[in-house]
């Protein structure tokens, strides 16, 4: 085998791995044009405190950021009254076939994970919080009187971004322990 | 012995020069990068973002001593004919590791002036 011939493997490569790099299907509910399942997933929850990672499956830190939220907010929080849902947006080059392996990131039961392939949410978010860059990575807390009514979701009660710093965006970095807190917080603040 | 350890030292540089410049650009690429590094990989080539701009000088620093190493007039050792020379696996491993060097660089600047534009990266 020559040496150009040994080269030329190399994108070969490269391409097999995009194509074999498909993981193993973890569970998630494809969002159709109104993000109707998530709608009224959020809406049967009013009462309780949300927590909604959007995120892409394709971005290493939204990745960390789900991953430290799983380990150091869902795990520390043993409250039915939290839910979680987790909002894969095709940002960054994901496609829906990236989020089945991405999807084991959140292990939590409490949680339920959707693909945004229609960009309701994504389009919506990126609208209302001006975010700049091609990543997602922000984790919104809901209070529970928080209800979606149009077509657009609601404005956070508070919200950390995983990007802050990178994009220059302005809201607080995700700190998982601090956005812990926070939940706590609310959810202390609901049982009163 | 000496050039087999001229070799190891020219290789080792190079090699490392080629992991950290990947690195430092890897966890800008979206699906590729999950598809080589898997979700793990990713999450820990997040973690080394911060620090993109030191690993991206050190293996410069590592790429210049290779390359200084691999391409230095060789001296003539003790009961040698003549000097001996790098081989030429280790000085192609060095270009290769140059290519990623400002693969990653380029990468890194489009993604910069693309994303921040709120544009499509690869």
């Amino acid at each position: 085998m020559t040496l150009v011939t040994k080269l030329g493997l190399i994108p070969v490569g490269l391409v097999l791995a995009l194509k074999l790099g498909v993981g193993p299907g973890g569970t998630f509910i494809a969002l159709d044009g109104a993000a109707q399942p998530l709608k009224n997933a959020f809406n049967a929850d009013a009462g309780k405190v949300r927590l909604l990672m959007y995120v892409s499956p394709t971005c290493g830190e939204c990745l960390r950021g789900a991953k430290q939220s799983q380990k150091d907010v869902l795990g520390t929080i043993d409250d039915a009254n939290l839910r979680i849902y987790i909002v894969w947006a095709p940002k960054n080059g994901g496609r829906q076939q990236d989020v089945g392996r991405v999807t084991q990131i959140v292990t939590d039961p409490r949680a339920a994970q959707y693909w945004d392939g229609h960009r309701v949410l994504t389009d919506a978010y990126d609208r209302m919080l001006a975010l700049s860059g091609p990543c997602a990575g922000i984790f919104m807390l809901y209070g529970p009187q928080a209800r979606w009514n149009g077509t657009a979701p609601p404005r956070a009660d508070y919200l950390e971004d995983a990007h802050a710093h990178e994009f220059n965006r302005p809201y607080p970095q995700y700190d998982a322990h601090r956005l812990a807190d926070k939940a706590r917080e609310m959810l202390n603040t609901r049982s009163k | 012995m000496t050039k087999r350890l001229l070799q190891a030292s020219s290789l080792l540089g190079g090699a490392a020069a080629a992991v950290t410049s990947a690195a430092a650009s890897i966890c800008c690429i979206g699906p590729l990068a999950i598809a080589l590094l898997g979700v793990n990989g990713a999450i820990l080539a997040a973690a080394f973002k911060p620090y993109r701009v030191y690993l991206l000088s050190g293996s410069l620093i590592l790429l210049a001593g290779a390359f200084w190493s691999a391409y230095r007039p060789a001296p003539v050792r003790n009961g040698a004919a003549c000097p001996v020379p790098t081989g030429r696996w280790t000085r192609l491993v060095l270009w290769v590791a140059l290519g990623l060097w400002i693969g990653a660089v380029v990468i890194q600047y489009l993604a910069n002036r693309l994303w921040l534009k709120g544009g499509v990266i690869l």
